[in-house]
């Protein structure tokens, strides 16, 4: 055809097309970011540690770079590199947090929300969360901050001691270190217990429970309970939808159960993932055989978020069904949660089978426990009831 | 027969098999990929960029006989595909990534090359080749044929198809048609032998799909673990049902709608509203009743409920499967909700839109500062009106917090009060009377049995402290969303590719070179296809989102535009020729009335035929006028002429000028340069696609969401100059 748009023309158009856009390109990412994307600006970039920073206490230099020892990532990072819970930065050859003072979330909840059933019941808890997280999970229901950086959210300036000041204030009897991973801000949550525990305030891990041996068993020094999500028996699974694996997760729960930590266990049932039958009774079994007879086992209701939103609600006869498995096995007290108004939400004495406690919601609607027992026949209730 | 029309009649069935599947396997994405305006408008792009190659392509052929065997081959290639890429895209799914999870872009992008490549790259081909056989005669007027045949599948496919069959039915039956049409108009030409084996293979084809099951294994490829026990494809979505356990899952083009006994989200959709108004003489709820939020309502004891639901597929489904409320204050309306506004006497004392967050310009219409005003209008003084967002009350990241700025800041323009409350989602109510918070504590008092909205589950000091937080996260001044400039849908947007680590400077970065060369590679005539295809492609999406924005969704009246602009195309293309004609005559009197050696001088540049150029200029020029004034007679529509065939007669006639002209000037380009035939075929018709997937892409998912129709049009207006400055300067170099 005659008289293309000659090769010369359209490379000139090309380069001046380039040149603009290189000239324009801080501004023009600015306008991208901020009106396009709206990417929060302002905030460190990665790697620069600053205000919300503070030197790890577990890492180790390697000829590869700094390797991470606070969970089993281990992640070896260098300069400018992001870390897999996007919370850990190095600098100068050392270890730094970026999720220190800095939570993005922080609000007061029931206690039986974290779910903690057997543990101070009916009283508030102080909830703090920064960004970031060491799993990535696809169903994961914070998502927003659990799959960002500090960097990257808006944050309120909390540090330990204000953050103990301001649970003294609200009333709460615990801080709950939450919503996204508290092993993601470890140091954090370390400090921040550490000062709680000296003002009487009670410490609430609520977590994946993927960390490293050393760091738990210092941490555990300071922790009162803790709500461990084992999201599968199958290491499969971990990997494929979580992105983590499962034996670290049972050593944090031996770990825990041998340091006196008050220790309960979340198992969110997704469908077609970890609905199978089978996998919850060789859960249930290693549970039992491990001496969780008395830990109290919540059996949560899937709800579509983040990215499984082609799967269904959990029907609730496999909820029902999970819990008479872990019945059967011997598991003392089995609760349904994310269910509104199920009986599955009471506690019943493991002996006589009355009613201890009966909840509606986050509130106790009847207790027939007297003195850490089953008033009726007297059995013990597992828990830290006062 | 003559070669001629055995062509034309594969061009039809070309055309009808081609716009057929294409209806389908958007269907089919939609479900897989849980569709939302941006993943099909890069389906579509894909989707014409492929054909567009394919028909480029098509510039080298050496063919010139129909029956060419190795034409034969390619003719059956099409035909086979259908019901297996149906296949294939749920394959694909189940294969790379987990089971359940959202496709994400890259998946979208690669699944959608991957299963209409062999598709699109052989029609392209074949079109090219097609229309430029020895004997075709007019390209112009194999444009119109092929079109053609597009008008009747948008028909068949979408009144017949849809209602009728499933997706790999349809399918099937679009190869079968596809089969027949080759085979009769290679037996009008040359008997029986090789329309014989065509039809043979076809058989056996048909046969192998439907003893290896395919329609059955990929459903079960979609929903793991479940069963599907109903699979309906409506013209206004594919309605899905299966069972897990005890319980039935709906789904509306694979977004889970709702699951049987899920208290939590019925209860959250009426409880916040109605107990505002406790003693409600009528409530309207649009959508999602059927859920058990038509139970809930009912504990009010209303006078009156309309519930307007736009599927009457769904209504009947869920009927089947779930037991629902019965009560003769029940009203319940096949009807779209804005459509049903515009002539409705009656005064709600709650409105409930109980849609999913406006993700699609189709569901914003609900979230608009234009349906707000309808809606104030039929509410009573102190009628209170709920609506849906994203949850956010751990966290409000910048993205959900301008979501939810943008629907606060649209509502309190209209009503004086506006409050947002953090439970499962995000409920927001707005009244010009007072508005509680205490919602647990008015469902105790009026003594209301609920399992979940109550003291129990929500405690009024937090639900202080959360809506407090988000409150305080909104931005109060900022711009409104609009009908025609749907800033929400945007947000939304961004939202959801927050999902996918997004790199949104990657992104901009490919597309703009994608646009670069696609637009920079057109010579001066294919440079008015190029932008006549983005023009088209996107006035389409304007008119067919200003229609639903005016006067409400109405699934024949879409199909309607759609067969109007193509109908357009078809005309502009066929009577080419003869206005071609007319205009040299009319011209060459003038010119050489005036100066008799014009025309000989200008002939003697670059082969072309000045007069037509001259039209092609012209028509580039009304394009952009054209583009540029839409907004005028939309402005006239909605505030002058209303609801009224005048304005559906003028509605129709924007539709049909525009492609008129494209459809014209299709026929300049193919018949102005003096060049071989196949590579003005192939270089128009590229172009014309390149154009539109351009365009398709750009306007519905960036400059509509951004910039809003005004600017939009204004925006195409100016790439029509742009295009109309090529074609000149390239007459004076
Ligand atoms: S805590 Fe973070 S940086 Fe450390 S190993 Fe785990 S994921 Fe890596």
């Amino acid at each position: 055809m005659s008289n293309p748009i000659s090769k010369r023309q359209f490379f000139g158009y090309l380069m001046a097309a380039a040149c603009a856009a290189a000239g324009g390109l801080h501004s023009f990412k600015t306008y991208a970011n901020k009106f396009i994307f709206m990417e929060p600006s302002g905030n460190p970039g990665p790697g620069i540690p600053g205000r919300y920073s503070k030197e790890s206490p577990y890492y180790v230099v390697t000829p590869k770079g700094v390797q991470c020892k606070i969970c089993p990532n281990n992640c070896i990072l260098r300069e400018g590199l992001e870390s897999i819970c996007r919370t850990h930065v190095v600098k100068d050859q050392k270890l730094y947090t970026i999720a220190y003072g800095n939570p993005c979330s922080v609000h007061v909840d029931p206690i039986e929300k974290k779910p903690l059933f057997h543990y101070l019941p009916a009283t508030l808890s102080f909830s703090i969360a920064t960004a970031g997280c060491n799993f990535a999970c696809l169903n994961c229901q914070n998502w927003e901050i659990s799959q960002r950086s500090p960097t990257e959210t808006e944050n309120t300036e909390l540090f330990p001691r204000q953050v103990v000041e301001q649970a003294v204030k609200s009333g709460c009897k615990s801080i709950a270190y939450t919503y996204s991973e508290p092993i993601a801000f470890y140091e954090y949550t370390f400090d921040t217990a550490r000062l709680a525990r000296a003002r009487g305030i009670k410490n609430l891990l609520i977590s994946n429970g993927y960390i490293n041996e050393k760091p738990l068993r210092d941490l555990a020094l300071y922790l009162d309970a803790a709500n461990i999500n084992l999201k599968s028996f199958s290491d499969d699974i971990y990997a494929r939808l979580n992105g983590g694996s499962l034996q670290p997760v049972l050593q944090t729960l031996k770990i825990l159960k041998e340091l006196g930590v008050w220790l309960e266990i979340t198992n969110l049932v997704v469908p077609s993932w970890t609905d199978k039958p089978d996998m919850i009774a060789e859960m249930c079994a290693w549970l039992m055989n491990n001496g969780f007879a008395d830990t109290p086992l919540h059996f949560s209701r899937f709800h579509p978020l983040y990215k499984l939103t082609g799967l269904p609600y959990t029907p609730l006869s496999i909820l029902e069904k999970a819990r008479d498995i872990a019945l059967k096995a011997g598991i003392r007290f089995v609760y349904i949660g994310n269910v509104p108004g199920t009986p599955a939400e009471n506690t019943y004495c493991p002996k006589c089978k009355k009613t201890v406690i009966e909840r509606r919601g986050f509130n106790i609607s009847q207790n027939n426990l007297k003195n850490a027992a089953c008033k009726f026949c007297n059995t013990p209730i597992a828990g830290v009831w006062q | 027969m003559s070669q001629k029309n055995a062509i034309r009649i594969v061009l039809f069935g070309l055309g009808f098999l081609t716009l057929g599947f294409q209806v389908l396997l958007m269907r089919g994405f939609l479900v897989t990929c849980y569709g939302n305006e941006m993943v099909i408008g890069i389906l579509l792009a894909i989707w014409m960029l492929l054909t567009g190659f394919g028909s480029w392509v098509g510039r080298f052929s050496r063919f010139t006989l129909l029956h060419h065997p190795a034409l034969m081959l390619l003719l059956v290639i099409p035909g086979i595909w259908p019901a297996p890429a149906l296949f294939l895209l749920n394959f694909l799914k189940a294969v790379m990534i987990p089971a359940g999870s959202m496709a994400g872009l890259e998946d979208v992008f690669i699944w959608g090359a991957i299963v209409q490549a062999p598709f699109c790259l052989c029609t392209g081909f074949l079109f090219t080749v097609l229309s430029t056989l020895p004997g075709t005669g007019n390209p112009s007027a194999s444009y119109a044929w092929e079109s053609g045949g597009s008008i009747v599948a948008c028909l068949a496919v979408n009144f017949i198809f849809l209602g009728w069959f499933d997706l790999f039915t349809g399918a099937l039956l679009l190869s079968v048609l596809w089969f027949l049409t080759v085979s009769v108009s290679m037996s009008l030409r040359r008997g029986w032998i090789q329309p014989g084996v065509v039809l043979a293979f076809a058989a056996v084809y048909l046969l192998t799909i439907f003893r290896a099951g395919l329609a059955e294994q990929s459903e079960n490829l979609l929903f793991p673990d479940q069963k599907v026990v109903s699979d309906r494809v409506t013209p206004y979505g594919r309605i899905s049902v299966t069972r897990s356990g005890d319980q039935f899952n709906f789904y509306e083009n694979g977004l889970l709608l709702f699951s049987s006994g899920n208290t939590i989200n019925s209860e959250e959709a009426v409880h916040p509203a109605m107990v505002q108004r406790p003693d409600p003489l009528k409530v309207l709820m649009i959508s999602g009743g059927f859920s058990g939020a038509l139970t809930e309502v009912m504990k009010y004891h209303p006078g009156q409920v309309d519930y307007l639901e736009l599927n009457p597929e769904l209504i009947r489904v869920v009927a089947q499967f779930t037991s629902q409320i019965k009560s003769e204050n029940i009203r319940t309306i096949r009807a779209d909700a804005r459509r049903f506004l515009i002539h409705s006497p009656e005064q709600y004392d709650v409105v409930i839109v109980n849609l999913p967050s406006p993700a699609t310009l189709q569901i914003n219409r609900y979230f608009t500062a234009e349906f707000f005003e309808e809606a104030y209008r039929h509410m009573t003084p102190n009628g209170v009106i709920a609506l849906f967002l994203p949850t956010a009350s751990d966290y409000i990241s910048s993205r959900a917090a301008d979501l939810n700025s943008v629907i606060c800041r649209t509502l309190k323009h209209r009503f004086r009060n506006v409050l947002i409350i953090p439970l499962e989602k995000n409920v927001v109510l707005a009244s010009d009377s007072a508005l509680t918070l205490d919602i647990p504590g008015k469902i105790r008092s009026l003594g209301i049995q609920t399992s979940w909205v109550n003291p129990d589950y929500l405690d009024i000091s937090q639900l202080r402290e959360r809506s407090g937080y988000l409150e305080k996260n909104l931005q109060p001044t900022g711009k409104l969303n609009r009908d025609f400039d749907p800033v929400a849908v945007h947000y939304q947007l961004a939202w959801w590719l927050g999902y996918f680590s997004f790199k949104p400077l990657v992104a901009i970065a490919l597309y703009t070179l994608l646009f670069l060369i696609l637009a920079f590679s057109q010579n001066r005539l294919t440079t008015g296809m190029f932008t006549g295809g983005f023009t088209l492609a996107s006035i389409e999406i304007i008119l067919i989102l200003a229609y639903q924005a005016l006067f409400g969704y109405l699934f024949s009246m879409i199909g309607a535009i759609i067969v109007i602009f193509m109908a357009g195309l078809t005309i502009g293309s066929w009577l080419g020729p003869f206005l071609a004609t007319r205009w040299i005559e009319r011209r060459s009197v003038i010119r050489s009335k005036v100066d008799p050696e014009a025309e000989v001088r200008e002939n003697s540049l670059n082969g072309f035929n000045p007069a037509l150029r001259q039209l092609y200029f012209r028509i580039q020029i009304v394009l952009a006028v054209f583009s540029m004034v839409i907004p005028v007679f939309l402005l006239f529509i909605r505030n002058i002429a209303g609801f009224t065939i005048g304005s559906h007669l003028l509605t129709g006639l924007l539709c049909l000028f525009p492609a008129f002209l494209i459809g014209l000037e299709y026929h300049l380009s193919v018949t102005i340069p003096q060049d071989r035939i196949n590579r003005a075929v192939s270089g128009s018709y590229s172009a014309d696609l390149f154009g539109s997937a351009m365009g398709a892409f750009t306007t519905g998912v960036i400059l509509i969401p951004l910039a809003g129709v005004n600017a939009s049009c204004v925006l195409l207006g100016i790439l029509n100059l742009a295009g109309a400055w090529i074609l000149y300067n390239g007459r004076r170099k």
